[in-house]
């Protein structure tokens, strides 16, 4: 496994006198899947949106490659840390699946748009007869695995999974674990939010639950 | 009793029917189990049964959902709401009010119920998810996980005829999967007809018929 990756030091959050997160001090490496678990509020969520940057108001230290997460622009960590959030109308932004996995190619990504490696993509998790379906045509579990198809067209970042499997048959399952393979193929890594953790048993790096505002390591 | 009879949906003409020709009755404490691949229609079928389509959702929709001999299209969604209620996948899409007592006590109030019935209908909802704790939170402060035990908590306190539960398991930790399945077979004893679409078996495995979405075209 790689140095380090991900270093929290000290990191603590709060939403006003709610507090989430006291002294929570830990480190994962570039390549490593993290599975982590926690009860309904118990902030899972929430380490997804620091980690993000969408919460900067931390305190303590959170280094990302070397570098403090408040430091790094939005353009560099939005090529660094890719969030699948929870709900899929938060990971769709184009009108269809094809605009939107070609938009992430073109904004995110900054090389030009590759047909083949979005069908491909759409083609694994069982959606490329929809690519040009309008999204607010889909279901829920479609449009889920829009945002998971875009996980094999940017292996290379590192991925925030929250609650990938909700809304997943068995099929699609499989299809995910074999992305979250392919991340471990080209040296990324993901942390995944799961009240499933049997799901991903096998591919399991590290271990994590949040327990009484601390992340313990199982 | 729901019944269904000669149910047919497509989105358009030149798509496939998402079920056809489908019909059933069901008796007061029935839990119907709805499976089926990811896009296969689940959803879609509990929209018909509460009368979101045709109302809301059009497409070339036949036959007719009947509740207590009621016929849903003869109805408007208000007059449904009382005999069948969803509850939806996004829990954003139902929660309307700032905090979580006045979103559970909606429902009821729109019953015109008394007050004092409203408030145990909420006491109630809150002890059987065993979400006391976030009576007074406001609804946007809640993760997602606690966003859907709450709208369940509403549902149980609206206390419809049918329960239509969407994926009522997704986001929930594990250890309450036997909160709500009490939840629901307590319903079920008390005459209530409860469809249930989930991929997971905790939920499944209560029903006493289970549709399969592929064999209903």
């Amino acid at each position: 496994m790689s140095s380090h990756y991900l270093h929290l030091v000290n990191m603590g959050f709060s939403y006003g006198s709610n507090r989430i997160f006291t002294n929570v001090s830990l480190s994962v490496p570039r390549d490593a899947i993290t599975v982590l678990t926690g009860k309904n509020g118990s902030g899972k969520t929430t380490l997804c949106r620091i980690l993000s940057g969408l919460q900067p108001h931390y305190a303590g230290s959170i280094i990302i490659d070397g570098n403090e997460l408040k430091d790094i622009s939005p353009q560099i960590r939005a090529r660094q840390i890719a969030y699948h959030k929870q709900e899929p109308e938060g990971n769709i932004v184009g009108a269809t699946a094809q605009e939107d996995l070609a938009m992430w190619q073109h904004q995110f990504c900054g090389y030009g748009q590759n047909d083949d490696a979005i069908a491909a993509a759409a083609r694994e998790f069982g959606i490329e007869k929809l690519l040009h379906t309008p999204t607010w045509e889909l279901s829920n579990g479609q449009r889920k695995r829009i945002g998971l198809a875009a996980m094999l067209l940017h292996p290379q970042r590192y991925w925030l999974l929250d609650e990938p499997t909700t809304g997943l048959d068995t099929i699609n399952q499989q299809a995910l674990l074999r992305a979250i393979g392919s991340l471990s193929a080209a040296g990324s890594g993901c942390m995944i939010i799961t009240h499933d953790p049997e799901c991903f048993a096998r591919l399991a790096d590290i271990r994590l639950h949040i327990l009484d505002n601390k992340i313990k390591t199982l | 009793m729901i019944s269904l009879h000669t149910l047919s949906f497509r989105y358009q003409p030149t798509t496939p029917w998402i079920f056809k020709d489908l019909s059933a009755n069901y008796q007061p404490g029935s839990i119907i189990g709805i499976q089926g691949a990811s896009g296969s229609g689940k959803t879609t079928l509990l929209y018909a049964l509460c009368g979101v389509i045709p109302a809301m959702i059009k497409g070339d929709f036949t036959g007719e959902v009947k509740i207590n001999n009621e016929i849903l299209t003869n109805l408007t969604l208000p007059q449904i709401a009382p005999l069948a209620s969803l509850l939806m996948q996004q829990p954003d899409y139902q929660l309307f009010f700032p905090t979580v007592e006045q979103e559970i006590a909606f429902g009821p109030e729109n019953l015109c119920l008394a007050p004092a019935e409203i408030q145990a209908r909420v006491d109630s909802a809150l002890v059987r998810l065993s979400i006391e704790e976030l009576r007074h939170t406001t609804s946007a402060h809640l993760s997602f996980g606690q966003k859907r035990l709450v709208t369940l908590a509403a549902l149980l306190a609206l206390s419809p005829q049918v329960m239509l539960l969407d994926e009522p398991l997704g986001g929930i930790h594990p250890g309450l999967y036997p909160l709500l399945a009490k939840a629901i077979t307590q319903e079920a004893q008390k005459g209530k007809i409860i469809f249930v679409a989930d991929h997971h078996p905790a939920l499944l495995e209560l029903a006493d018929v289970r549709l399969q979405m592929e064999d209903l075209r």
